[in-house]
């Protein structure tokens, strides 16, 4: 079985030669594309800040912008096929069209609109029941009923070995719903969402020369490792990703962490 | 980083990760099930084609034997109707032989006697002679005679006086004299096969000037 799900995750997936991050910026939206420059590094190759509408209401001019600002950077990341990147291997083509997204997408959804909290849990309880307790939780923190959230939680390490503490994060269903709609309306889909503060911890994890370079290198030239042994050769204080992810700089951060996804 | 979120996970991604894995499990076994049922339906295929030759090679064996056996039957009939044609001329050829001793016979013996042979019947294993004698006594010197030659008792069936209009060494000429005619009854070797009973040879008057000395 293991070997099948292998064979199929080969047939599904290709080497990625380019990833997408997408962070909210203020009331705008900083979009970056990652493009591999050899086995261990990336660099940024394209970004863009998209501005819907204030009004969330306005559902046809949201989609209009999105289609718009998600077409222009399909565009200057691979001019040659604007519609979007095609692969000889036919069965990923496949899945793409079934999908129907060209582009697939990281995005980072904004702190205000995510909560989190801890849960402990007997260590014999399954992960359904877990899941079901974390769910009612979300719901809680957002004052919503358990079918209106999205959310995930992971265990914590370090833990006394008699109970698992466990991390959760959540955010309302209906607006990344909306969200997804927009891009699906672009063909462009959804690979993950996930709260900033990850994103920026595993971009300012990975980029090359410190967070001091994102003040002395224009946002074009930062280079990213991608080989985890490098990565981890510079470790970057919690505190210090805070102060950047504020930072006019932290929203592009941000989606490079995203886009880093990929292959990190 | 040692934790990853993904709000995606819960709840949809999930369940669709594990529609997912249901459905390459699902087409796992498919596949497997159609490569079973193709190599399976090749196995009957080739067991199939090795039968039909071996039944095709059995079909032909069967009609080869089974024109053997109507040639070896065909054979046998030919056997018996060969069979039955030799034993018919063998008996024909039984018959002509005596036929031809009973001539011998009548040859030899007429003159001796002075018997006038009349008449010479064969019918259905019986044989009828009819003679005129001068007399009596020459009349049964001639049928022992006869009886010894052919290996058989001559009965005497009929004896009756006559008055003979032929020529005579001991009568006078135009005036007949008194004979006895005698018919002697014997037995005579029959066809079985072929030949029909009423098929008797019938030798008439033509026969008396041949048999007559």
């Amino acid at each position: 079985m293991q070997a099948l799900a292998q064979f199929w995750r080969h047939m599904t997936t290709r080497p990625v030669r380019r990833a997408f991050g997408l962070a909210p910026l203020g009331q705008a939206w900083a979009l970056v594309a990652l493009s591999r420059q050899g086995a261990d590094l990336a660099r940024v190759q394209a970004s863009t800040v998209v501005e819907p509408p204030a009004s969330l209401l306005d559902v046809q001019v949201h989609a209009r912008v999105w289609r718009q600002a998600l077409a222009a950077m399909a565009l200057t990341v691979n001019p040659a096929d604007a519609a979007g990147e095609r692969s000889d291997n036919l069965t990923f083509r496949a899945l793409q069209i079934l999908r129907g997204a060209d582009h697939r997408l990281q995005l980072a959804w904004p702190t205000e609109r995510v909560v989190r909290g801890q849960l402990t849990f007997p260590l014999d309880w399954p992960d359904d029941d877990c899941t079901a307790e974390v769910q009612l939780a979300v719901a809680q923190a957002l004052r919503c009923t358990p079918q209106e959230v999205n959310f995930d939680w992971q265990v914590q390490a370090g833990g006394d070995g008699l109970v698992r503490q466990v991390v959760w994060v959540g955010c309302a269903r209906d607006e990344l719903a909306e969200f997804k709609r927009h891009l699906r309306a672009a063909h462009w889909a959804l690979s993950s969402v996930e709260p900033e503060m990850q994103a920026a911890q595993r971009a300012a994890g990975a980029l090359q020369g410190g967070l001091s370079s994102l003040l002395t290198r224009p946002s074009q030239d930062w280079l990213f490792r991608l080989r985890p042994e490098t990565v981890v050769a510079e470790p970057v204080e919690a505190g210090e990703v805070e102060q950047v992810l504020f930072s006019p700089v932290g929203p592009r951060l941000v989606a490079c962490g995203l886009a880093l996804k990929a292959w990190l | 980083m040692s934790v990853e979120f993904n709000l995606l996970r819960y709840p949809a991604g999930v369940r669709q990760e594990r529609l997912r894995q249901q459905l390459g499990v699902f087409l796992a076994g498919l596949v497997g099930t159609l490569l079973l049922a193709w190599a399976g339906l090749q196995v009957v295929a080739m067991r199939t084609s090795t039968l039909q030759q071996e039944l095709r090679r059995l079909q032909a064996l069967a009609t080869q034997q089974q024109a053997q056996a109507k040639a070896a039957q065909q054979r046998a009939q030919d056997g018996q109707v060969r069979q039955r044609l030799q034993n018919h001329l063998m008996r024909v050829s039984q018959q002509q032989q005596a036929l031809a001793d009973v001539h011998a016979a009548l040859q030899d013996e007429a003159p001796r006697s002075g018997l006038k042979f009349q008449r010479l019947h064969i019918e259905s294993g019986r044989l009828e002679l009819q003679a005129q004698a001068p007399d009596a006594q020459r009349m049964g010197l001639a049928g022992q005679a006869l009886s010894e030659r052919l290996g058989q008792t001559l009965a005497v069936a009929g004896l009756n006086e006559v008055v003979s209009s032929g020529e005579s060494h001991d009568t006078r000429p135009g005036v007949g004299h008194l004979a006895v005619a005698v018919t002697w009854q014997g037995a005579w070797p029959a066809l079985q096969t072929g030949a029909r009973p009423d098929a008797a040879r019938r030798m008439g008057g033509g026969h008396e000037p041949a048999l007559a000395p």
